[in-house]
């Protein structure tokens, strides 16, 4: 490649020692400067000139041509570049993009040497290069600047490193000195394929994967409820574990439920199309949210995959890939045969129960059919004997206080129901009242009741029912608000003197019904706790009715609020002058009827309802119902745990995408597209499809996997690079299109992503392929030689450092402490968080309620993500908020890191537990002791100034802390024991040993 | 020997992106490269600075300007007739889809405050005392409809999640002055009216790194989470462990010359700083009394009064960028009440904000915004207003801003910004202006574009309300 350059271009410039490289050196340069007006995008591009084709750069544009190859002063582009006259040059000076003397003298070298225009070179097809390992390409270039590989880290730091990088876990000293002291010409080797079989492999893997995905327990925008996908999350862990190809892997993911005979793991994968951000929000507009969701698809699967930034081309042709809005809107449509509502809760639609939670619900529903009340009672002719004779005196004592309570309450049957917002109000049995068909967002129900009589009060109770909410007695969340409570006769309002409620919800008291207002009401929290409840309303005045009259009563909901209308209430009336909101004897109408009959002439309905009713309340029968209550009380306990999961379902018609001007939702005009992949990406033939097919998500997913598909497995390996090298080859891990980074290496990254793919897109065999380099086994510190030929390591003439990533650092502490918990899997946990933290989430409002026991101590990865407020000790650490695809983490470092380390109680347990196991588990003197301590957070021997750092500092704290007890068991979270004085000090002084261990930029980090 | 001179941060940064063809800063470089805690800015003002920090004073959940800032007698003869469907067709609406739309009149009376006699509701009396000192802006409209990406939109200039927010940009740009406290504060506080949600994203630094996101202050608990020690351990044991973690960074440090290590140094220190001065920030009662009761503020009462004063007390010690949200000015019902009741809570603190800036000399480089995320419709939905983008209102003073103007106007209804209208983008581009920023060159690149607060559409400073 070298060729010999004009020596005083060389003398003037450092740079470039190698030929210029067009998809290297000047594509960057001119997509960066040029292509914003001169490129892909046909709208705004300026003078019907583009460069980023061969075609248009070399098109004769009336006498005169962009580019001549050999020739810069013939170039047009040249000469606009390099000319003095501001309305010439390019680029314009508005876009302040002015191009540096070196990117100048880049493409003028270019230009003389023939100005060669390649394909961008993530787009090139695959092809193997020669070679056959990482350290030969690697070495090559090392080679080109006078450097090689630095040496191999020793035993300590590999073990460290390995055990980090594959397990995200410290290894313990047993571990480090197994795998220093292995003989075995093959110890490294065996180290990764045992560390490789380890399930937290998973675990480890699975945290970048949920990052790309945006996977979070809550729908991210306005109330950020929570979304049942934990089970995705262990779907994940699995295939990693399993070694699921990327291939299955990926097509299990976009199209799971479309496979023919899907397996309950690949509707479970099916979850990834669910995981995008939704809304609840009142007055979110729906054809809005779904140009959002269709949109937020597009990011994601296309950055997760293709490492591409389609969502550029939702409001124009991309301005510097070949993605048209076409294409962008093209590929949304393979996702619009996802069932999907615009707005609202996200309801699981699909449960997982264990093997246990399926054996224990179906002998709870066994016991609830087979030993009801009426099946004790045909078994058993001895309890039937007393149960009549019970039921008889039981009858004779309501008979009696009927007669005496005439005056209490009488539910009333309505006359007349009618629903300003056309609802339809159908009676019961029981004369309560129930609201179906459509929910309007205000409505008033009005209930003419016909009576006789003195009305002195009016009775509303509002009831549950199966069909309501959430078995609540509202239509819209389970709660409602009424509003105003009227009364008329003829038209005229009759007055109440005053109301009164069994329940009212803060600020939304009863008498609000009085006052006239429509942004008042009572409401009942029906939302967290369905119940029946039961106001009252005194009247001023008795309402006469003589010997037959009418009134209204009208239930007016007008809140803002909207649809929290009643869903079904009853009406009662009494002439008593002291009524009482649980007053009267509550049996409905009917049963009264009954009891007043004369036994034998009872026909067999009221006799049934009798008995019926009498068995819900035999004191003989309390213990069997007490039973059955339990059952049925465990049964809903138990299917409420059951997991549940949202997972993709396909509507048999999807919904029609259009193009839209601008990507404006208000669009109706753009033109229909169906399911297609970018058109200027290779697609594999499909062979007789019919002529009006329409592509599906499986389609795309095996589009993906193609083996034309340029980009899959070029941004695949490139990742795989960076989680073990600290950086890509292609330093933008999101972006592999013209405005991302050449890779420093691309005859590496292409051997490395067609060595996956011809292996069977194999995961755990491009890993080891990785650690088994060289270039992967050097150390990780700078010469000042290497820090100065390559100081950002873009040669790999050494390994990467960094801190672990937020959920290791927990973990690395739990696991010092020995307070891990490695179970696996399950819904996410709810570790300590700052009180408070939550505050400023609403509708509802609510409190994070740290776990128990073991939930306190599951791997980070297992904490509850809320995408509004991600747990602050895991944001410190630069965990994301999960509503875009992340393919890289900052790493920052700031205090608030300091902060968590030094005072967040889990860090404290952690540090108390540590240091309690330096004390028992660190050998005899302290010196054991604190070698065992550096040694088992660091994975290497402390030097001697370490030791008397930690020294100094134990022997410091042990007599500040023998000498204050109190403290000493503040601490140690001691309370009130009481202890040995000596014993706590010591303690306490081991406890700020371990805390200072883990703060040790060393115990958090990877060299 | 120690070879940091070799991959200092500038060297480092320039040497690492030359041959790649840019000169830009990325986050995974500028993360790589924390060597100090002080940031002293990734540009250098563009002009000279007018404002040396900016208070935004959030009203969420949308305040009706119809009851606030924007004077509508038109309207008043409007209400209980139909709104014109020539004005509201094919426009977004939120919870009125559907509905009828009818014309609700101002609920509240406007008065004149000021020598400037600007027009504004009555429910201002102690803002209205610094009338002369505001330009109120009538002709401000945004592009999100609910509240969540209409938060995300005033604060990032977009609605998609993980772009960076005003106050981040602002941090990244110019640094802070503040030796010991964050560049970037966000304090909340609620009542008044319908309190919606506001989440964490809304101080996000997005792909700035991490160090410029917004630092929550709260009321009850750790001021800062995490700022309090341990139950038994003391400053002396804090100190003890301290410095017993930097000197075995240190001593790591001499064997393999880590630039992180030495960062990870400093912030131990300013962690260890920070746990003094927050506390001593967030403890007013060296504040005379005088000054209490010019805010009306109680010490730890959470209130926005109180957060309005230890604002102040953060732009004294260099803060840059200080973001209160009240969260309770979502009228949809009773908006003559609700106006009344969230301003009585709001009024005073921010009025006393003024006065208090002015006494010390700080209003004129200090930027104060008031506004929320979007206004409020002139039909009525029941006795309040539904959400509105289309035109709305917000103050500015201090910080180089001319005052008692209103720059633009709606249309008779309160509907459309229809005179020097004013983009959400247009602010952006006012306030870095004033702050000594070109919007138009100040980016970051990021998935290969060159990210800018002001985003890719045209937006222009808003000259005419500048002194």
């Amino acid at each position: 490649m070298m060729r010999s350059l004009p020596l005083i271009l060389l003398a003037l410039l450092p740079l470039p020692l190698v030929a210029a490289d067009f998809n290297r050196d000047i594509r960057p340069i001119l997509s960066d400067k040029c292509f914003a007006c001169h490129g892909f995008d046909e709208e705004d591009r300026k003078a019907d000139l583009r460069l980023d084709t061969e075609e248009g750069a070399f098109a004769d544009l009336g006498g005169y041509k962009a580019f001549v190859a050999g020739k810069p002063k013939d170039s047009e582009a040249w000469l606009r570049i390099i000319t003095e006259d501001e309305d010439d040059i390019m680029p314009p000076p508005k876009f302040h993009k002015e191009l540096t003397a070196a990117e100048k003298n880049l493409i003028k070298e270019w230009i003389s040497e023939g100005a060669k225009y390649e394909i961008h070179w993530a787009y090139q097809p695959l092809a193997k290069p020669p070679g056959n390992s990482i350290d030969a390409f690697i070495e090559t270039q090392l080679k080109k600047k006078g450097l090689k590989l630095s040496p191999e880290a020793d035993r300590s730091t590999l073990v460290r490193r390995l055990y980090l990088d594959l397990l995200g876990l410290p290894p313990t000293p047993k571990e480090v000195r197994a795998f220093v002291n292995d003989k075995s010409p093959k110890a490294y080797e065996n180290l990764v394929d045992r560390l490789l079989a380890d399930s937290a492999y998973g675990e480890r893997m699975a945290v970048y994967w949920l990052d790309l995905v945006r996977y979070a327990d809550t729908i991210g925008y306005h109330s950020d409820n929570l979304m049942e996908v934990s089970a995705y999350r262990d779907y994940v862990i699995k295939a990693f574990n399993d070694n699921l190809s990327y291939k299955q892997f990926t097509i299990e993911q976009l199209a799971g439920d479309l496979l023919s005979k899907s397996t309950l793991d690949q509707k479970i994968a099916s979850g990834y199309n669910r995981l995008l951000q939704t809304t609840e929000e009142g007055g979110a507009q729906a054809a809005e949210y779904m140009v959002i969701y269709a949109a937020d698809r597009v990011r994601n699967v296309s950055n997760v995959w293709l490492g591409s930034t389609m969502g550029c081309a939702q409001c124009h042709d991309h301005k510097y890939d070949p993605f048209s809005m076409r294409d962008f809107y093209s590929m949304a449509a393979f996702f619009a045969d996802l069932k999907e509502k615009p707005n609202g809760k996200r309801v699981p639609n699909l449960k997982l129960p264990s093997a246990e939670e399926i054996k224990k619900i179906a002998e709870l529903k066994k016991n609830l059919t087979e030993k009801t009340v009426a099946r004790r009672i045909a078994a058993n002719t001895k309890l039937a004997g007393n149960l009549k004779s019970e039921q008889t005196k039981w009858e004779a004592a309501m008979q009696e206080k009927i007669g005496k309570q005439s005056s209490e309450w009488t539910v009333m049957d309505p006359a007349k129901l009618v629903s300003s917002g056309r609802q339809t109000l159908t009676k019961q049995d029981d004369l309560s009242v129930l609201a179906s068909g459509r929910n309007p967002a205000k409505d008033n129900y009005t209930i003419t009741l016909k009576g006789k009589g003195l009305v002195r009060a009016i009775r509303l109770e509002s009831l549950t029912h199966g069909s309501l909410t959430n078995k609540s007695s509202s239509r819209a969340n389970g709660n409602f608000i009424l509003t105003n409570f009227i009364i008329k006769q003829e038209g005229k309002p009759i007055a109440v003197a005053s109301a009164k409620a069994d329940y009212e919800q803060a600020t939304w008291p009863i008498t609000n019904t009085l006052d006239g207002k429509k942004h008042t009401g009572w409401a009942i929290d029906g939302h967290s706790k369905p119940k029946d409840h039961v106001a009252m309303f005194v009247l001023k005045q008795p309402l006469d009715l003589g010997k037959g009259g009418k009134f209204t009563v009208e239930l007016q909901h007008q809140s803002a609020h909207a649809k929290h209308n009643i869903g079904r209430f009853r009406l009662s009336l009494t002439e008593s002058e002291t009524p009482t909101l649980s007053g009267g004897i509550n049996l409905s109408p009917n049963l009264i009827a009954a009891l007043k009959q004369p036994a034998d002439k009872l026909d067999a309905k009221q006799k049934k309802a009798l008995a019926d009713y009498y068995q819900g309340i035999a004191p003989l029968l309390a213990d069997a119902r007490k039973q059955i209550e339990g059952w049925k009380k465990d049964l809903k306990n138990t299917e409420e745990e059951v997991q549940t999961l949202l997972v993709s379902e396909a509507i048999p018609e999807p919904r029609m995408t259009r193009i839209l001007a601008r990507g404006s939702w208000l669009d109706k005009k753009g033109e229909v597209v169906q399911p297609a992949v970018p058109v200027f990406l290779p697609m594999d033939k499909k062979d007789g499809a019919p002529a009006d097919y329409r592509a599906t998500r499986l389609d795309l997913a095996n589009w993906i996997m193609g083996d034309s598909n340029p980009l899959t497995s070029r941004t695949f390996a490139n990742r795989m690079w960076k989680l073990f090298f600290g950086t890509g080859i292609s330093r933008d891990l999101t972006d592999l299109g013209g405005q991302g980074k050449p890779p420093t290496h691309p005859e590496l990254l292409n051997w490395l992503a067609v060595d996956f793919r011809e292996n069977g897109w194999d995961i755990k065999n491009l890993v080891k392929t990785i650690l088994m380099s060289r270039t992967y086994q050097q150390v990780s510190t700078v010469t000042p030689k290497l820090a100065k030929a390559d100081p950002a390591n873009h040669l790999w003439g050494r390994q990467g450092r960094w801190r672990i990533e937020a959920e290791f650092v927990r973990d690395s502490a739990l696991t010092l402490g020995n307070l891990l918990v490695e179970q696996q899997g399950g819904k996410s946990v709810k570790p300590y968080q700052p009180a408070g933290y939550w505050q400023n989430l609403n509708f509802p409002k609510r409190k994070w309620e740290a776990g128990k026991g073991d939930e306190l101590y599951r791997r980070g990865l297992y904490t509850f993500w809320c995408r509004s407020f991600p747990h602050p000790a895991m944001v410190a650490f630069d965990a994301p908020s999960r509503e875009e695809c992340t393919a890289e983490r900052p790493r920052s470092n700031i205090p608030q890191q300091a902060l968590v380390l030094l005072n967040d109680p889990v860090f404290m347990e952690a540090s108390r537990a540590f240091g309690s196991r330096i004390a028992k588990e660190g050998g005899a003197s302290l010196d054991a002791k604190l070698k065992w301590a550096w040694q088992s957070a660091t994975s290497r021997q402390p030097g001697g100034e370490e030791l008397v750092i930690l020294k100094k500092l134990f022997e410091d704290q042990k007599l500040r802390y023998t000498a204050d007890e109190k403290a000493a068991k503040d601490l140690l979270g001691l309370a009130d024991r009481p202890v040995d004085k000596t014993e706590v000090g010591e303690a306490a002084a081991w406890t700020s040993v371990a805390r200072t261990i883990f703060n040790a930029y060393e115990a958090t980090s990877r060299f | 020997m120690n070879f940091d001179h070799l991959i200092n941060r500038r060297s480092f940064l320039n040497q690492a992106t030359v041959g790649i063809g840019s000169l830009a800063l990325n986050s995974q470089l500028l993360a790589e490269s924390g060597t100090t805690s002080q940031w002293a800015g990734a540009i250098k003002p563009h002009h000279i600075p007018k404002a040396k920090r900016v208070i935004f004073l959030c009203m969420a959940g949308g305040p009706s300007h119809l009851e606030t800032l924007d004077y509508k007698p038109q309207l008043a003869k409007m209400d209980g007739k139909p709104m014109p469907q020539s004005i509201t067709k094919g426009q977004p609406i939120a919870q009125l889809q559907g509905k009828e739309l009818t014309c609700l009149g101002p609920q509240r009376e406007f008065k004149r405050y000021g020598k400037s006699g600007l027009m504004m509701a009555d429910v201002f009396p102690h803002i209205g005392k610094h009338a002369d000192d505001l330009a109120i802006i009538n002709s401000l409209h945004t592009d999100q409809i609910n509240h969540d990406p209409a938060h995300t939109f005033m604060n990032t200039g977009t609605q998609i999640s993980g772009r960076p927010c005003m106050g981040s940009w602002i941090n990244y740009g110019l640094g802070s002055d503040s030796q010991d406290l964050p560049g970037f504060v966000v304090l909340t506080s609620v009542g008044g009216g319908q309190s919606q949600p506001i989440a964490a994203r809304q101080w996000h630094s997005g792909f700035l790194p991490s160090r410029f996101q917004g630092v929550q202050f709260h009321s009850a608990g750790d001021p800062v989470l995490y700022v309090g020690n341990p139950k038994g351990v003391n400053r002396e044991d804090q100190r003890s462990v301290v410095d017993a973690v930097n000197s075995l960074n240190r001593l790591r440090n001499k064997a393999v010359a880590d630039p992180e290590i030495d960062a990870k140094i400093t912030q131990y220190e300013m962690a260890f700083k920070m746990q003094t001065s927050v506390p001593e920030l967030v403890d007013v009662s060296n504040e005379p009394k005088n000054i209490l009761d010019l805010y009306g503020a109680k010490p730890g009462d959470g209130s926005f009064a109180s957060n309005c004063l230890l604002a102040r007390r953060l732009a004294e010690r260099g803060v840059r960028f200080i973001h209160l949200y009240h969260r309770g000015w979502d009228h949809h019902g009773g908006v003559k009440k609700g106006i009344e009741s969230t301003a009585k809570l709001v009024d005073q603190g921010a009025g006393a904000l003024l006065e208090d800036l002015k006494q010390r000399g700080m209003l004129k480089d200090t930027l104060v915004i008031w506004g929320g995320e979007f206004g409020r419709t002139p039909m009525a939905q029941g006795s309040g207003r539904d959400h509105h983008i289309k035109g709305f209102s917000i103050w500015m003073a201090g910080g180089g801003i001319k005052g008692g103007m209103n720059y633009g106007m709606t249309d008779d209804f309160g509907y459309n910004a229809v005179d020097d209208v004013v983009h959400v983008r247009d602010l952006h581009a006012t306030m870095l202006h004033q702050l000594g920023i070109d919007h138009e060159r100040f980016s970051f690149k990021n998935q290969g574009l060159d990210m800018r607060l002001t985003g890719v559409e045209p937006a222009r400073v808003v000259k005419e309300i500048l002194a």
